[in-house]
């Protein structure tokens, strides 16, 4: 693997303030990621997953604590990241082909080539006959597959996916998770998964970020290893070591 | 070859069958509509006729129809309709325009927002012919202020529903759009327009009768021309066919003006 940091957090707080309380989510955060890593964050509840990927993507600012990326503070907007969430959340008035162009769009970047490239994506992942559909006739699973492509038009080096597999039924979600793992391996990409689902943590990723309750620290770090190589996520699930590492980040876990 | 008739080739018969089974009740629909419409005047015909009611209290159709023909052979009709539609086309359009201005640059600005909601909430229940007054004497008694009225009736309402709904768009996909760093024009041409659009097309709905209700109270008010002007001055003289001929006209010109929004918002969905 490796070793090049991508995403480093230093003492990370953040403190969310409302007029009835102030909600400290995240308390003295440190953990890296490494350049082209899949790394899964799990953790309870409310403790603050999506919070930290927000903090990746620069969308809010830490209350305290430094983020890098490659190596420099991150201010603003994170150029490298790029968000998928639960929902797809494309857009029912565009077709399939407008909606992976979003991204382009907003950053002015919608040329002849990148358009290229977000269509050799789309063909390349088997969804290039639905490039003139609307969104509302393709399954969940396409469409989440969809939701990906758009993300990576726009060539971002991190991929940051809060809980992209919950809202699909298991034998799609099993499907699609490897898929999109396969996808994500194959275009070079890092990857930041949050999750609440053990299984997928250890059957997608390098590693296993296990967080404690809010105020969030990081309790424990998994590296995930498999004697063999290149096993499919459903081999992982039934491999003698899969449970090991179940165990012990089901006991890692704080339970509310 | 069309999309359409590609489409049509490939039909099985079950599907063939289902199309079939859906115009015929759509036809049956309409079918029934029409003939509750020609039962209804045929049966206010009769009942005026055999004097089961008093004509001069209730009209006929064929009253109506004659006045209605009577004017138009003077001129005078087409005179009055062309200054209700004016004024009710300039009206909804403005109150249109205006509301959805307004409604940008109340959700661009959360601070304004915030000052302005509550005299947005009394005006939208004031009713707006207790301004009438006001209205002329600042501003004449003629078609500006007849304008204004229509424009006063629609602007409030559709302000208030075109607001409500951009604040209604899913807040993730705003955040999607953050994480690609758009700004906040983006935001609002790329997702909260086209987000918002049942509901602009809806207010526009809405907008015809609001118009012709500013229009028809203004025309009450101070014209000397138009459908308005037309109803008051029948029931001032007791000629209720003049009454009920305008009322024929006013639901004319509103389903006229519907079915030009059903055309736009059906011409507005085939672009997109
Ligand atoms: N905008 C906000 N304002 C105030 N409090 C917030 C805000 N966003 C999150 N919080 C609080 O911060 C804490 C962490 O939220 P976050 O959404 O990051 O948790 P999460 O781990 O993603 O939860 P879940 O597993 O339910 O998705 C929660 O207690 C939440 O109530
Ligand atoms: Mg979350």
């Amino acid at each position: 693997m490796n070793s090049k940091k991508i995403v480093e957090f230093r003492n990370i707080c953040m403190k969310y303030h409302s007029l009835k309380e102030e909600t400290t989510a995240l308390r003295n955060l440190c953990f890296s990621v490494f350049d082209k890593e899949f790394i899964t964050i799990v953790g309870p509840s409310g403790c603050g997953k999506s919070t930290t990927l927000s903090l990746i993507s620069g969308l809010i600012p830490p209350s305290s604590g430094e983020i890098f990326i490659e190596g420099s503070i991150l201010t603003g907007i994170n150029k490298y990241s790029a968000y998928m969430l639960q929902k797809d959340f494309l857009f029912d008035w565009r077709t399939i082909e407008e909606n992976i162009f979003l991204g382009l769009e907003i950053k002015k970047k919608l040329n002849k080539t990148n358009k290229k490239y977000a269509l050799k994506l789309l063909e390349k992942y088997g969804l290039k006959k639905f490039s003139k559909h609307r969104p509302y006739q393709l399954s969940g699973g396409m469409r989440q597959k969809v939701a990906l492509i758009r993300t990576l038009t726009v060539n971002p080096k991190i991929l940051l996916l809060d809980e992209p597999f919950s809202a699909l039924d298991f034998q799609t979600k099993i499907n699609i998770s490897s898929e999109i793992k396969k996808i994500i391996k194959q275009e070079k990409k890092t990857a930041i998964l949050v999750s609440h689902d053990i299984s997928e943590a250890i059957s997608l990723s390098d590693r296993v970020v296990v967080l404690s309750k809010r105020p969030s620290k990081v309790k424990k770090i998994l590296k995930i290893e498999f004697d063999e190589k290149n096993l499919s996520s459903l081999e992982k699930r039934k491999h003698k070591k899969f449970n090991f590492y179940f165990d012990i980040i089901w006991n890692g876990l704080d339970k509310t | 070859m069309s999309k359409k008739n590609f489409l049509k080739l490939n039909f099985s018969k079950e599907h063939e069958k289902f199309l079939r089974i859906k115009r015929k009740s759509s036809l049956k629909i309409t079918l029934i509509r029409l003939s509750l419409i020609l039962f209804f005047i045929i049966f206010w015909e009769l009942s005026a006729k055999f004097s089961l009611v008093d004509e001069f209290l209730v009209s006929s159709p064929s009253r109506i129809f004659f006045t209605i023909s009577n004017l138009a052979i003077t001129g005078k009709l087409f005179e009055d309709i062309g200054v209700t539609l004016l004024e009710t086309i300039v009206g909804f359009i403005l109150g249109t325009l205006l509301g959805i201005i307004f409604a940008v640059i109340i959700w661009w600005s959360d601070f304004v927002r915030k000052i302005i909601e509550p005299a947005l909430i009394v005006l939208n229940a004031l009713p707006k012919v207790a301004l009438g007054p006001i209205i002329i004497v600042w501003i004449g008694a003629n078609v500006r202020s007849i304008i204004v009225m229509a424009l006063l009736v629609s602007v409030i309402i559709s302000i208030i529903n075109i607001v409500d709904s951009f604040k209604n768009t899913d807040k993730e996909k705003i955040l999607l759009m953050k994480s690609f760093g758009a700004s906040k024009y983006q935001i609002l041409t790329k997702l909260i327009l086209p987000a918002s659009f049942s509901v602009l097309i809806c207010t526009l709905k809405i907008n015809i009768g609001m118009s012709l209700i500013g229009v028809i109270t203004g025309e009450f008010l101070v014209a000397s021309k138009g459908i308005g002007y037309l109803i008051v001055y029948g029931g001032q003289t007791f000629k209720l066919d003049l009454v009920m001929a305008g009322i024929v006209i006013l639901s004319i010109i509103a389903s006229s003006m519907y079915l030009c929004v059903v055309k736009l918002e059906k011409a507005l969905i085939k672009r997109r």
